[in-house]
């Protein structure tokens, strides 16, 4: 009976024997070592190709390990994630799951790596969210979970990473998972990225998401590299089954009189040089703008104006003082404090002496601070935009976000933080302090906001 | 080595060229004065360096430049932490410390009588570090916080920017999907880097060298250029080189452009040599037969690349005759078993008819584990021994 060899070659595989006529799909001949060879996410096809042809296969690739995995934590899971995880399985253990932010989409990916039973990667687009996932799997699991990423460079059965470390490692460790998970796997169609399914011989994959968005050729990619769409549940689905309504606050502050002064000056240069080139700072003249930065000394001059101009307007005195205010308001109720720029969260830090998280806080850190907020020990941290995507935060009742930048992408993920169901939960409050440059009355407007999501 | 974001490249047509700058022009004050800061710099946080290069590039339009000059001399330099602190551990005690203290204002009122201000003092005291020192300590361990320690001192302005030009080569190549290499000599360093970097090659031979068709094993489904960083570390090996040059394929936005590089651009290489001889069995045999003085044959060392798809081995010498032929010479040196056998295996894989093997007798191996010619010497390789087996097992290349 005719048998061909499988085996694994940085990213590739290799076939070798009594190779048919036919050239199995995806196997092209590579004439610098006179083999077949296919990226290594043809593992499954040539699988089904051989099974067809009566072909033995012994395929050697693999280097994933079988895993005694048991679930400790004592989940409840909702019956749409206990439907969204058998419709995974289902579909053969490839394919994707789109719940909204807050939904729990963690619970699929702990029953599938617990159903699965063999190594398992999970891949997140930040530290931050790294992070996240080996407390998670630490908890989850009771074992040792390696991180590849942020310094770290520890590869285990179960491995976190993120998107740019797993790009990097993508031939290094490609058969080294049976099991992948994609957090936020929008990010995947990005050119390098979608190297890493590629690049993988894991047999079972699984993409989880709150934006899938259908576009074209990237629709195409994902399917091919990760499997179809599985489940899909939007907000509207789910609203009144897990989704608590929240308040949101919005806090006007001014600039002091010294920072009004600073901000006159270089705004000044930045307005003149716009109106000079007749550029507009947004679109594609925004983007047109950071080109000439790179070349012509006046853009490069009013972008740095710009970037000033910016910090002044997040790290304004007011704002620490209507923050300190706010801190004594609700010093019974667990606070988040965010902001996306990491000068103010250390000064926050400094300053009101609380413990603070940003891409440079190491994940044992992290884990610590986390732990003491979910407990009795700390009733504020701080951090910096990094906890923007599907973080599981313990559940705060309060959120102040330092605001900045106001994409209404970026408000919807950040606000979905508190949205998590907790039936002890009264009300969530929700506020943002934000600094107009402009001499304005305080004014502080009340909003409910019934359904924030897109 | 420079991140992408620092590459200056200009475009024209189908060819891409990086933007070298010369050691005579007005760069080399801006790498003096980068230099000073450094200089000045050593024993200071990072962050004040930071501040200090951001002073000196200010809104220049080539700041790239700067930001390349400060990037290298980054490489040449070493971090420690401020003070013999371990700063997680204090914030761990102080962070405690505070929350356990009830209410901490930033501005005191009736309700929330206890400041930070007020109870940092205390909190410093129990956690062992000075009141003042605090805010610092608290978060030494940060990038920003590190001191620079140590730098390495030698690198002049002149320097740095043969560097930056090699550097600004190497980040060209980030972006590369395929490398072409035409290369005359240096087979052996050229080689190490090869097999080094992981990265996969075609050889033909051209005349006097050989072309090296260069990417990576899934170069063959897509243009990739998760092998750009690979080229980038090969391309100081063949800068080694006394004669070659080389065309890759790059990548710039959504088109793919050719870069050429040769000897004429002058980079240097920062690799170490390859030491002359391995042995000294081989420099004798070099020398005896270069003072042979009416040889019609020629020696070169490490002269010729023999290659299957499985392998590459690069003989210690070649010889060439005025007739045309060409014979090889290896001398099998001892290390390990292993060492032994994974010769032994190449030579069997490659088996040229006109490679000779040269064994000590105190290697103590049977014939039968030679496949071709072979010589045994006790302690000299003597030419009476060589030319006759020259002579007979030499060939005309094809």
């Amino acid at each position: 009976m005719a048998e061909v060899i499988l085996s694994y070659d940085a990213g590739t595989l290799l076939l070798e024997g009594d190779v048919p006529g036919r050239v199995p799909p995806q196997f092209q001949w590579d004439p610098r070592v006179e083999k077949f060879r296919a990226p290594a996410v043809a593992r499954r096809g040539i699988h089904r190709f051989c099974e067809g042809l009566g072909i033995v296969l012994r395929d050697q690739c693999s280097g994933a390990r079988k895993l005694a995995l048991e679930l400790r934590t004592n989940f409840a899971p909702r019956e749409y994630q206990q439907e969204a995880y058998r419709a995974w399985e289902e579909a053969g253990g490839c394919g994707m799951v789109v719940l909204p932010t807050g939904a729990g989409k963690t619970f699929i990916a702990l029953a599938a790596m617990a159903r699965v039973k063999r190594s398992a990667l999970v891949v997140a687009p930040t530290l931050e969210l790294m992070n996240q996932w080996y407390a998670l799997l630490t908890d989850a699991f009771g074992k040792g979970v390696g991180i590849l990423g942020g310094g770290y460079h520890e590869v285990r059965p179960l491995t976190v990473t993120t998107y740019d470390s797993a790009f990097i490692y993508a031939a290094e460790y490609g058969n080294r998972f049976d099991l992948l998970i994609f957090d936020e796997v929008h990010h995947l169609p990005a050119p390098n990225y979608r190297q890493i399914p590629q690049l993988s011989t894991a047999w079972c994959r699984l993409g989880l998401t709150a934006t899938y968005e259908r576009q074209d050729g990237e629709h195409a990619v994902l399917e091919e590299l990760i499997g179809p769409v599985v489940f899909r549940k939007t907000i509207n689905d789910l609203k009144g089954e897990f989704l608590a309504d929240y308040e949101l606050i919005r806090i006007h502050t001014d600039l002091t009189e010294e920072e009004a002064a600073r901000y006159a000056l270089v705004e000044k240069d930045y307005h003149d040089y716009l109106k000079a080139t007749g550029l507009k700072p947004f679109g594609g003249g925004w983007d047109e703008f950071i080109r000439r930065s790179a070349y012509d000394p006046d853009a490069r001059k009013a972008l740095l104006a710009k970037q000033e101009m910016k910090r002044i307007i997040i790290g304004s005195e007011r704002k620490l003082e209507v923050l300190d205010s706010l801190l004594k308001q609700h010093w019974a109720d667990k606070v988040i404090i965010f902001t996306e720029q990491n000068d103010l969260v250390y000064r926050i830090s400094r300053e009101f002496l609380i413990p603070a998280i940003t891409y440079q806080t190491k994940a044992r850190e992290r884990k610590w601070i986390l732990d003491g907020f979910k407990g009795e020990l700390f009733h504020a941290i701080v951090t910096s935009k990094v906890l923007n995507e599907g973080i599981d935060v313990p559940s705060a009742k309060i959120a102040v976000i330092l605001s900045g930048s106001a994409s209404p992408r970026e408000q919807i993920q950040r606000l979905g933080r508190i949205l998590r169901k907790d039936p002890a939960r009264r009300q969530a409050v929700l506020y943002e302090v934000v600094t107009s440059a402009t001499a304005e009355v305080n004014i502080s407007s009340r909003r409910r906001i019934p359904d924030a999501h897109p | 080595m420079l991140t992408l974001d620092l590459l200056r490249c200009r475009v024209k047509d189908d060819v891409v060229t990086p933007i070298y700058i010369s050691s005579s022009g007005r760069y080399f004050n801006v790498a003096n004065q980068v230099i000073a800061i450094y200089h000045g710099c050593l024993g200071r946080a990072l962050g004040e360096l930071e501040r200090e290069l951001d002073e000196l590039a200010g809104s220049a339009a080539d700041y790239k430049v700067y930001r390349g000059f400060a990037k290298l001399m980054a490489d040449a330099m070493d971090l420690a932490p401020p003070a013999e602190v371990d700063a997680e551990a204090l914030r761990r005690q102080v962070f405690t410390l505070a929350a356990g203290m009830g209410p901490l204002a930033r501005r005191a009122d009736l309700l929330f009588p206890d400041t930070v201000a007020e109870k940092a003092p205390e909190i410093a005291a129990r956690a062992g570090v000075p009141a003042e020192t605090l805010p610092t300590a608290l978060y030494a361990d940060l990038r920003e916080c590190q001191v620079m320690c140590a730098l390495d001192a030698s690198i002049g302005p002149k320097e740095l920017i043969e560097r930056y030009n090699t550097a600004l080569a190497q980040a060209m190549l980030f972006r590369a999907v395929q490398m072409v290499a035409d290369v005359y000599d240096n087979y052996r360093t050229i080689f190490k880097y090869l097999k080094l970097t992981r990265l996969m090659h075609v050889i033909t031979p051209i005349d006097g060298g050989y072309r090296l068709r260069i990417d990576g094993p899934a170069s063959l489904f897509t243009h990739v250029e998760r092998y750009g960083v690979a080229m980038a570390n090969l391309l100081p090996a063949i800068l080694k080189g006394t004669r070659w040059r080389l065309v890759a394929k790059v990548r710039v936005g959504p088109d793919e452009k050719l870069f050429h590089l040769s000897r004429k651009e002058g980079l240097t290489s920062h690799y170490r040599d390859e030491p002359e001889f391995n042995s000294a069995a081989e420099e004798a045999l070099f020398r005896r037969f270069s003072r042979k003085a009416k040889s019609n044959c020629t020696i070169e060392r490490d002269g010729a690349v023999l290659s299957s798809p499985d392998t590459v081995m690069i003989p210690d010498f070649t010889f060439r005759h005025e007739d045309g032929r060409v014979a090889h010479l290896e001398i099998v040196g001892f290390w390990t078993p292993q060492y032994l056998a994974r010769k032994l295996e190449k030579v069997r894989a490659l088996d040229p008819p006109n490679l000779i093997l040269a064994v000590p007798q105190s290697l103590n191996c049977a014939n039968e584990e030679f496949t071709g010619p072979v010589i045994h010497f006790k302690e000299r390789l003597l030419m009476k021994d060589v030319v006759p087996m020259l002579e007979a097992h030499a060939i005309r290349l094809p």
